[in-house]
């Protein structure tokens, strides 16, 4: 199939399924009251920005994610790259740190909520669970997972430690940290939406849970598409930055 | 490191010292020893090629001289400056061209690229300097490898079985190279191969494994340069073939 068609079918399809929503509303297949509509939508949308809540609540929302994002991914940068490069950090860390992996984050909402209080402490404390572990297993696993011949090469063209690690082990590290760098945003939205839900005094999960009260659906299906629509600008951000640095990924792709 | 711009150096009296000096040279991996009591001296400017059955022990002797191993027994003394060609090209995918031929080398990115530039031309590839190593065909890649590795001057350089994955094509302009490469930059050489026409081609001295030992060793004292159709290499081909235990009906 060419790429053109390819296109329109992928555009296609998401405007169809809208313009069958708002069919079905207007023609009254779908109660109103219970789904809302398209056009419901855009008009709840265009009040929360006449009360100046739009952006602020995306705002706050976004930041909320973007702490938590970059405190737990730091952290699973530093521990993926010491447990990928030292054996002895391996042995030290790497059990315990799985043996947490295998619970849920969000078993430990109740426990977070005891510790920090109800403030901001335990969405961020959430957030950066979810961002931690993608980040860390990948770098760890694509660190150990370099051809070990490169290795064979670094030691021929005697590098020294800081040349192996900037030109062979954190290059070829990079596609996996990647990986895990969208895993882990992709996690963090998740869990800013969980952690919005119990209660929040701004941002999205605020108004939508202000929505709730009021039984307005419009704006709640509003809040969606916002999660929705942010969560899409991610992925493709995520992605753009791959191509730009990994480009000679690509084309060992294409051989 | 220095030598970014880096000539034919002239010969001085101390450059005539061995660059390679095995002696008693045991690897044993579990019970078994690969090597045994293996010696082999190469001086400087030679060309020395081993040959011997898949298995023998010549890739184990290489990576001993190039330091990536340890003997279990018996010492080595190397040239310092050497350097080796791997069978496949090893180039780091996410470097491009120039960037893995001054892998390791400090200095301005500017002159390093120079420096990748001069190399490079000697091998014919100055137009792919920016290019990635996956658009590189199996010749062009290793035509790389071997510019990385005269880069630096290199006293020695060990080359394992380095034509073994070309096409047959490839491998004859490619021997042609290696061989005008060593007459301009006089470096020794250390060559495993199983193509025994390559080696007597390229070589001043033919060493033949077997038994985990060097078995045979014959000089080559044909002129230079060699053409592979001259008939004059054939008792040399036969002997050979002789050592190696294949009857030439
Ligand atoms: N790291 C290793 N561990 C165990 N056995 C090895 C190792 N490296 C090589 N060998 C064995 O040593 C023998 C010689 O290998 P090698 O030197 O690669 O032979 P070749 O002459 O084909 O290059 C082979 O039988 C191989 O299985
Ligand atoms: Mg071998």
């Amino acid at each position: 199939m060419s790429v053109r068609s390819d296109t329109i079918i992928r555009v296609g399809v998401p405007v169809v399924l809208v313009l069958a929503w708002q069919a079905a509303v207007s023609s009254g297949i779908l109660p109103d009251n219970y789904a809302s509509s398209p056009a419901g939508v855009v008009e709840a949308l265009a009040t929360l920005d006449e009360r100046n809540l739009l952006w602020p609540s995306l705002g706050t929302s976004l930041a909320r994610a973007a702490v938590g994002f970059l405190i737990g991914g730091s952290l699973g940068v530093f521990f993926g790259t010491l447990v990928g490069l030292s054996v002895r950090a391996e042995t030290v860390l790497d059990a315990t740190l799985q043996a947490f992996r295998v619970l849920p984050h969000f078993a430990l909402i109740p426990l977070l909520l005891i510790w920090f209080g109800i403030g901001e402490q335990p969405k961020i404390a959430l957030i950066a669970l979810a961002s931690f572990f993608p980040i860390y297993i990948n770098l760890y696993k694509a660190i150990r997972g370099i051809d070990p011949r490169l290795s064979e090469l670094a030691a021929i063209q005697k590098l020294d430690r800081w040349q192996t690690l900037r030109d062979i082990t954190l290059p070829g590290a990079l596609p996996g940290l990647l990986i895990g760098v969208r895993f882990a945003l992709a996690g963090a939205w998740l869990s800013l939406i969980v952690a919005e839900q119990f209660n929040a005094h701004s941002g999205i999960g605020f108004v939508t849970m202000q929505a709730r009260l009021f039984s307005q659906i419009s704006t709640i299906v509003a809040c969606l598409v916002l999660y929705a629509l942010v969560g899409i600008l991610i992925d493709v951000g995520v992605r753009l930055i791959e191509r730009r640095t990994i480009a000679w990924h690509a084309s060992e792709r294409a051989r | 490191m220095s030598a970014v711009v880096a000539f034919p150096r002239p010969r001085a009296a101390s450059d005539e010292a061995p660059v390679v000096e095995v002696r008693s040279l045991r690897r044993r991996f579990g019970e078994r020893s690969v090597l045994d009591g293996v010696e082999l001296t190469v001086g400087a400017g030679e060309f020395v090629s081993i040959i011997g059955k898949s298995g023998c022990g010549k890739s184990t002797l290489l990576r001993l001289v190039g330091g990536l191993d340890t003997p279990s027994e018996g010492t080595i003394r190397r040239d310092p400056s050497l350097n080796l060609v791997f069978q496949d090209a090893r180039l780091v995918p996410w470097r491009n061209v120039w960037r893995n031929v001054t892998l390791g080398l400090r200095g301005e990115p500017l002159q390093r690229r120079d420096g990748a530039r001069r190399v490079l031309a000697e091998v014919g590839l100055e137009d792919r300097i920016d290019d990635w190593p996956a658009t590189l065909s199996g010749g062009e890649a290793q035509r790389v490898s071997f510019a990385r590795a005269l880069l630096a001057e290199p006293r020695l350089l060990l080359l394992d079985e380095p034509f073994g994955a070309l096409d047959a094509l490839t491998r004859i302009r490619m021997q042609n190279l290696i061989a005008r490469l060593q007459r301009d930059h006089g470096f020794a050489a250390l060559l495993v191969t199983h193509d025994v026409e390559e080696a007597i081609l390229l070589s001043d001295r033919i060493l033949v494994t077997r038994d985990a030992r060097i078995a045979a060793e014959h000089h080559v004292t044909l002129p230079r340069p060699r053409h592979r159709t001259d008939p004059s290499l054939l008792p040399l081909k036969q002997a050979l073939l002789a050592d190696l235990g294949i009857a030439d009906a």
